[in-house]
């Protein structure tokens, strides 16, 4: 489904230049949860940006359903993102209105009527456990509450990849074993793939795969199942 | 009901016919979008928004106030002069005060171009009742004027059958005004005398609609020529040609006149009034449209103020996949709504304003035209006004809408600040060279094309724009590097926070620089009006020891003619009395507009010399004393073509007289423009004995008080003339002069005034958006108190320091703006720095801002400690 067929990025800047991500490959297929482990500058996000289409690599390819994705013009690299891919933050990122106004967003930017999508917010809501604070604000939800209503808004569109940017960076320990059990369990439930980077070592746990990245390649991580699950390198 | 599972809502997504599947057509999809991805955006950012909203408004408000104000004085007069005039579409109008031979309109009558005429008189008259005076026109008309008469006078005839037996009507609210009923006798002063009459009534609103508002008197022709002295003549025959015989007539008329009084369309009165006020409109609009580019500068900088968040919020719209038609959609929906929102607040408040600030006209006006108080709202200026305001909005969100647009989606992945690059040395003196640049260039094109100052004036605004930023944030780290060892925490850390904000704390200081740029340019180039104005008469009335004339702005230009035999026999019973000299005034209609002529026997060329533009003092002095040449205004001169030493056709009451140009001056503070001549020479042209002042010199030793006193003694209460000093005539005079630039003190007022407001908007908004990090200083440990101190320290150095580049940059183009009002209106308007009043105005904007500020920062400085946000 999202593979990442020997992708370099640099960064160019004024007499040097860094290597961010240094020759990966990497899938990600139905169902499957994936978790990239890393330091601060490892690479990681921005592998995360090449696979959602918004950079692009000096060399390799990012492909979706066989089609190359890593070269998409601008509109269509938004189209892209729009019907195949959710997203969760480690900051939530959730708008001033309420939960389901976020919720919404994504359908109604996919042409769903205002209504509807509000209707289908709320059923997703419901399925996070939090069709009783449907109409609350950011400010009046904990940060497990955000961080489910940012998992709902990832989901809503209906997404085949989700990407998590450190989801529980923000999270207490306990909170934070509950996102990603919501997320594992969501995933196993509609075959939805997730590529996670984070600092959170317990992701090993819930994942199919894990790698360590270092200044920009990849290693597979030992205890994971990596070995049985068809790692391309 | 159970919550549906995923795999249901999936199943759901996986059906092409569910609702949700069902693509909706782009343009419908951007229509129902926009409005609520703007919703949600302003929903974090309501200070922000409503700072743009009363930046534009207040601009919106000045532009509207002053084109209603200016449009609604020429169109009281035309409803008035319709209100006279009705269907006659010419008319002969007398030159001279003195008016014509009423046989005229016999003559007129007679010729088979004409199928009706009717006489008319009108005579600037004062009415005074128990509550007070009135200065008004009398017009006088007779049987006549029924048959092609407008409203006004058909009421009037109305009334009786037998217009004879009518007596003086005033208008309601005239009459209200100085508390006379029908019945009560009022005093009326005309010439140099008062009389008694009756008031025989009143029209009111149900007869005459608004026209209640135009100050005339009506009365029959003979009672109204009585009261003007002026038996047997009149001042315009109103002319119905016979129909398709509108050009024939013209030239029969002019045949029959033979040059002496003026044949032309009967509306000529409301055309001079137009040309007169051109340059007050000209000058009002300009100034108004700057009141808009400020408030397009206070726009600009709310939304700078909020562009962290926009850019946030529009990179996570591109991560989760919004095209650029929808954040082009957002974007354009937002300037839509806020131009339209903010244009027709601003129309309200510009109507609030007419009635607070801009309900008088320039009552100096009074003395050449009969201008009403009624307001004349017209479609083309509501265009204006919402034209300007859009145009603002689009403008102001333009340079924001094109970053915005380029926003990219990783923004939204990783939720920064927008970046913040520190100013480098070189972006600090390419910003220094680039404004420098800028003001010169302005000045250099203001000097070579005069025409086109209004242009360079918004070319310094811009480079106020350009230096703002790199000038504040270089002064803020000056300041660091001077208070870093010394000071408090509060102080470095308000240093700090400011040098480091570059884009909000520029934002801040463009309001400030704006707002002082504009109210030291406009209201500096006001005071140099008044230096001028005040000049030009402290010059004419040095003249004399005392003044004899009759007081009122109608007599603004000692254009109210009376017999001077009376008073000089008088006078030359008063010891102390030396000589006396005659003044005159008069206006004519030269070439479509109404000129102000004065002449003056003996002591006029060498006033008049100090105020030349063009030719010699000394050759101009004498070449005028011994008579048949003229000084000319400036721009009468330039109209014509003409230049000292050229001939110059004048008409005159008995015929078109010519002299030659001596010399060009300056407009007396008639914008229409004035001619001085030798008294001598005018009494020959215009045939006439009676005078507009009297000159008085006294006597070695006579005191000027006693010698005053004893002359309105000897004049008699009866008479309506009043004896002044200098001193008193120049302040009534700059009182009255500068009433032209009375609406420059109150677009800079209300500049100020907007500012304050924008000011303390954009506090609030700052002061809300840094609460992260107000809450994080005070999770450190920061009392309440020394965060409050930090608030209010930061507003008081971000708008002492842009306040002070918007002073430095408003003096500069305060020289554009004398230059502009003394080339486009012929005041003269001499430039002296307004330094003094630019610094008051500068401690006026620091002291209500810091003040303003108190409150937002009262309770910010109250915020819960905190660390950390969860919202875009």
């Amino acid at each position: 489904m999202l593979e990442l067929d020997h992708v370099t990025k640099d960064y160019v800047g004024p007499g040097e230049t860094v290597h961010a991500v240094r020759d990966v490959s990497l899938s990600v297929e139905p169902g499957q949860f994936v978790v990239l482990l890393g330091p601060s500058g490892s690479g990681k996000s921005t592998l995360l940006l090449l696979a959602a289409g918004i950079l692009h690599p000096e060399s390799g390819c990012v492909r979706f359903d066989g089609q190359d994705v890593s070269h998409m013009k601008d509109n269509a690299a938004a189209i892209y993102r729009r019907r195949h891919l959710g997203f969760v933050f480690q900051h939530f990122n959730l708008m001033p209105g309420s939960a389901v106004d976020n919720v919404a967003l994504p359908l109604r930017l996919e042409s769903v009527r205002p209504p509807e999508a509000r209707e289908r917010a709320r059923e997703m809501l419901g399925t996070v456990g939090l069709e009783k604070r449907a109409e609350h604000t950011a400010d009046q939800l904990s940060g497990g509450e955000r961080q489910r209503v940012a998992i709902a808004r990832a989901l809503a569109g209906s997404p085949r990849v989700v990407l998590a940017d450190e989801p529980t960076g923000n999270l207490d320990s306990e909170r934070g074993a509950q996102i990603l059990k919501m997320l594992h369990d969501l995933c196993r439930e509609r075959d939805i793939g997730v590529l996670m980077v984070t600092h959170d070592s317990r992701a090993i746990d819930f994942a199919d795969r894990a790698y360590q990245m270092k200044d920009g390649q990849l290693s597979p991580i030992n205890g994971s199942a990596t070995e049985h699950t068809g790692m391309r390198s | 009901m159970a919550a549906p599972t995923l795999v249901d809502l999936y199943r759901e997504a996986d059906d092409p016919n569910h609702v949700i599947n069902r693509p909706r057509p782009l343009p419908l999809r951007l229509l129902t979008n926009a409005p609520h991805l703007y919703r949600l955006r302003v929903r974090h950012q309501p200070l922000q928004e409503l700072l743009a909203l009363v930046g534009i408004a207040a601009g919106v408000a000045l532009l509207f106030a002053v084109q209603v104000a200016t449009s609604s004085i020429t169109g009281s007069l035309e409803k008035l002069a319709h209100g006279v005039t009705g269907d006659a579409s010419l008319e002969i109008a007398a030159r001279g005060p003195s008016g014509m031979d009423q046989a005229l309109v016999t003559k007129a009558r007679a010729l088979p171009e004409v199928a009706a005429a009717a006489p008319l008189i009108e005579r600037r008259i004062t009415i005074q009742g128990p509550r007070g005076k009135a200065p008004l026109t009398l017009v006088g008309v007779d049987q006549r004027l029924e048959r092609i008469g407008g409203p006004l006078v058909r009421r009037f005839i109305a009334k009786r059958g037998n217009i004879n037996s009518l007596g003086l009507y005033l208008t309601s609210e005239t009459a209200a005004q100085i508390g006379v009923k029908a019945g009560d006798s009022l005093t009326i002063e005309s010439g140099a005398t008062k009389r008694s009459e009756i008031l025989a009534g009143v029209l009111g609103s149900r007869e005459i609609g608004d026209l209640t508002k135009s100050p005339v008197a009506l009365a029959p022709l003979g009672q109204a020529q009585r009261i003007a002295q002026m038996s047997g003549h009149i001042s315009r025959v109103l002319i119905k040609p016979a129909p398709g015989h509108k050009a024939q007539a013209t030239a029969a008329l002019s045949r029959l006149t033979s040059d002496h009084s003026d044949v032309r369309p009967s509306d000529s009165e409301v055309k001079l009034l137009g040309r007169a006020i051109q340059a007050d409109q000209r000058s009002s609009v300009i100034f108004g449209a700057l009141a808009v580019v400020i408030g397009l500068l206070f726009a600009y900088n709310a939304i700078l103020l909020s562009m962290a968040f926009r850019r946030r919020f529009i990179g996570y719209l591109r991560l989760i996949g919004a095209d650029r038609a929808t954040v082009l959609a957002t974007l354009v929906f937002e300037a839509l709504l806020l131009g339209l929102v903010a244009s027709f607040v601003g129309m309200v408040l510009g109507d609030l304003l007419l009635h607070v600030a801009f309900g008088s006209y320039p009552r100096y006006l009074s003395a050449g035209f009969t201008i009403g108080d009624q307001r004349f709202v017209t479609l083309q200026t509501v265009g204006i006004a919402l034209a300007g305001g859009m145009m603002a909005t689009g403008a102001a969100l333009a340079i924001p809408a094109i970053e915005l647009f380029r926003v990219h989606a990783g923004t939204g992945l990783r939720p920064v600040a927008a970046r913040e690059r520190p100013l480098t040395r070189r972006g600090f003196v390419a910003a220094l060279l680039s404004g420098a640049f800028i003001a010169a260039a302005a000045g250099t094109i203001a000097l070579l094309a005069p025409v086109l100052t209004p242009a360079c004036i918004a070319l310094v605004v811009v480079g106020v724009v350009v230096v703002v930023g790199p000038l504040t944030n270089a002064a803020f780290r000056l300041i660091r590097r001077a208070t870093r060892r010394r000071s408090p925490a509060w102080l470095s850390l308000a240093v700090d926070e400011l040098a480091g904000a570059r884009r909000r704390m520029t934002a801040m200081a463009l309001i400030a620089a704006g707002a002082t740029f504009a109210i030291v340019a406009i209201g500096g180039a006001r005071l140099d009006v008044q230096r001028g104005t005040t000049e030009l008469n402290q010059r004419f009335f040095a003249g004399a020891e005392l003044w004899i004339f009759r007081d009122g702005t109608d007599n603004a230009f000692m254009t109210e003619r009376f017999d001077p035999a009376p008073t000089l026999t008088k006078l030359r019973k008063i010891e102390m009395v030396g000589a006396v000299d005659e003044l005159h005034g008069v206006f004519e209609d030269l070439g479509g507009y109404r000129v102000l002529i004065a002449a003056r026997p003996r002591i006029l060329p060498t006033r008049i010399a100090s105020r030349i533009v063009r030719g010699d003092v000394i050759s101009a002095n004498k070449r005028i004393t011994a008579g048949d040449w003229i000084a000319v205004d400036d721009l009468i001169a330039r109209r014509n073509g003409a230049g000292p030493g050229d001939w110059f056709a004048l008409p005159t009451p008995t015929g078109i007289k010519r002299y030659r140009i001596a010399a060009t001056i300056t407009n007396f503070g008639w914008p229409s423009g004035a001619i001085a001549m030798n008294g001598r020479d005018f009494s020959r042209a215009w045939a006439d004995d009676k005078v507009g002042a009297l000159a008085v010199d006294l006597k070695a030793g006579a005191d000027p008080t006693v010698a005053r006193r004893q002359i309105q003694n000897a004049l008699g209460f009866s008479s309506a003339l009043n004896v002044v000093t200098p001193e008193q005539a120049i302040d009534e005079r700059v009182a009255i002069g500068t009433q032209g630039m009375g609406r420059l003190r109150q677009v800079a007022t209300l500049t100020l005034f907007a500012a304050v407001l924008a000011i303390v908007a954009a506090m609030f908004a700052a002061v809300w958006q840094q609460r992260a990090w107000l809450a994080s200083l005070r999770a450190i440990g920061m009392v309440s108190r020394d965060l409050f101190k930090l608030l209010l320290t930061q507003t008081t150095l971000v708008v002492l320091l842009g306040g002070l580049i918007g002073l430095v940059f408003g003096v500069y183009s305060q020289l554009f703006a004398s230059r502009w009002i003394e080339y486009s209106s012929g005041f003269h308007a001499p430039y002296k720095p307004a330094l003094a009043f630019g610094l008051l105005t500068l401690a006026k904007a620091v002291a209500l801002a810091t003040l303003a500020t108190a409150v937002p920062a009262f309770l910010a400085s109250r915020v819960r400690p905190r660390v950390g946000e969860a919202v875009l």
